[in-house]
Formats: C-alpha cells, sequence, structure tokens
C-alpha cells in the first residue's frame, strides 16, 4: 500500500518543478540533440518494412 | 528563452503529419511533456521507460563501455522511437504505413 503510493508521488510532478526542469541547460540541449535525430528518422521515405518483392513482380 | 526553444522543437514533432505522438519523460517514468492522453500517456511512459532499463542494462551487459543512444521498435501499426539521455527520454510513435512509397 506504502510502495503504491510512493509509486504514485513519483508519477505526479509538480508544475513548479516541470518549469525548473524544462529552463535547464541540460533539458534544452537534450531535446535539441534528440529531437534532430527523430526528424532524420521522420524525413526517411524509404519503408523497410515493405514488401517491395510484390511490385517487382508486376514489372517482371 | 530556452523555454521557447522547448516548445518550438516539441511543436515541429506533434505537427508532423505522420507522428501520432511525442512523450518526453523523465528516469522516474514522470512525463514533463506529452500530447497524448492522460491514460494513453500514462501506458507508454510506464512501459517504454521498463524497456528502456532493460536494453541499457543489455548494452552495458555485453560491453560495459558501451551505452544505448537510440531504440527503434518496429510494429504492424507504429514505430516508436526512442531516444535516451542520462535523464530523460524523448518517445516519438510514427505512423509509417501513411508515407508515400518512393521507388
Amino acid at each position: 500500500e506504502d510502495e503504491k503510493k510512493k509509486m504514485q508521488q513519483l508519477k505526479d510532478i509538480s508544475e513548479d518543478v516541470r518549469k525548473k526542469i524544462i529552463s535547464s541547460n541540460e533539458f534544452v540541449e537534450f531535446i535539441d540533440h534528440s529531437t534532430k535525430i527523430v526528424e532524420r528518422v521522420l524525413n526517411e521515405n524509404y519503408d523497410y518494412m515493405k514488401d517491395y518483392s510484390i511490385i517487382k513482380d508486376n514489372e517482371n | 528563452m530556452s523555454e521557447v526553444e522547448v516548445e518550438e522543437h516539441f511543436k515541429r514533432l506533434t505537427n508532423n503529419k505522420y507522428v501520432e505522438g511525442v512523450l518526453i519523460v523523465n528516469g522516474d517514468g514522470q512525463t514533463i511533456k506529452s500530447n497524448l492522453d492522460p491514460t494513453l500517456n500514462k501506458k507508454y511512459s510506464d512501459l517504454i521507460t521498463k524497456l528502456i532499463e532493460q536494453a541499457t542494462f543489455c548494452v552495458k551487459e555485453m560491453d560495459e563501455t558501451n551505452d544505448l543512444s537510440f531504440l527503434r521498435v518496429r510494429t504492424k501499426k507504429h514505430e516508436i522511437m526512442i531516444v535516451p539521455d542520462k535523464e530523460y527520454l524523448l518517445i516519438v510513435i510514427q505512423n509509417p504505413e501513411k508515407k508515400p512509397n518512393l521507388f
């Protein structure tokens, strides 16, 4: 029961703490770096999971 | 100033038409920013935090000088991209099915 309460408290983050994190240098650097990586992936248009062989077969 | 910068980066991701969700959580699984509804947000933050812990452990056990830098999870419906850091995680859920086919 105590454990549960503790976990719940851990999940909730106060607005003050959130603001402090968002304005910290470390956080800004992390966001700068991590969003760049994700955006590069999002810009990839090649779907590596697609079964391209179906189209090839039709061409032949 | 930095807050504006963070907001810009976040918006750029959430505005992307292939992106279905963006979450930023800390090491305890607490949400710092998210565009998901609370139920889904909790699910993702709890489960992905566990997954990243396991993946980080796995990489470290194999070679203690190594470190996890990026994790892509492809499923039938989505692709989840996770960028871990010392303290934070960026989780982005995209739907690659919607992408145009380029040959």
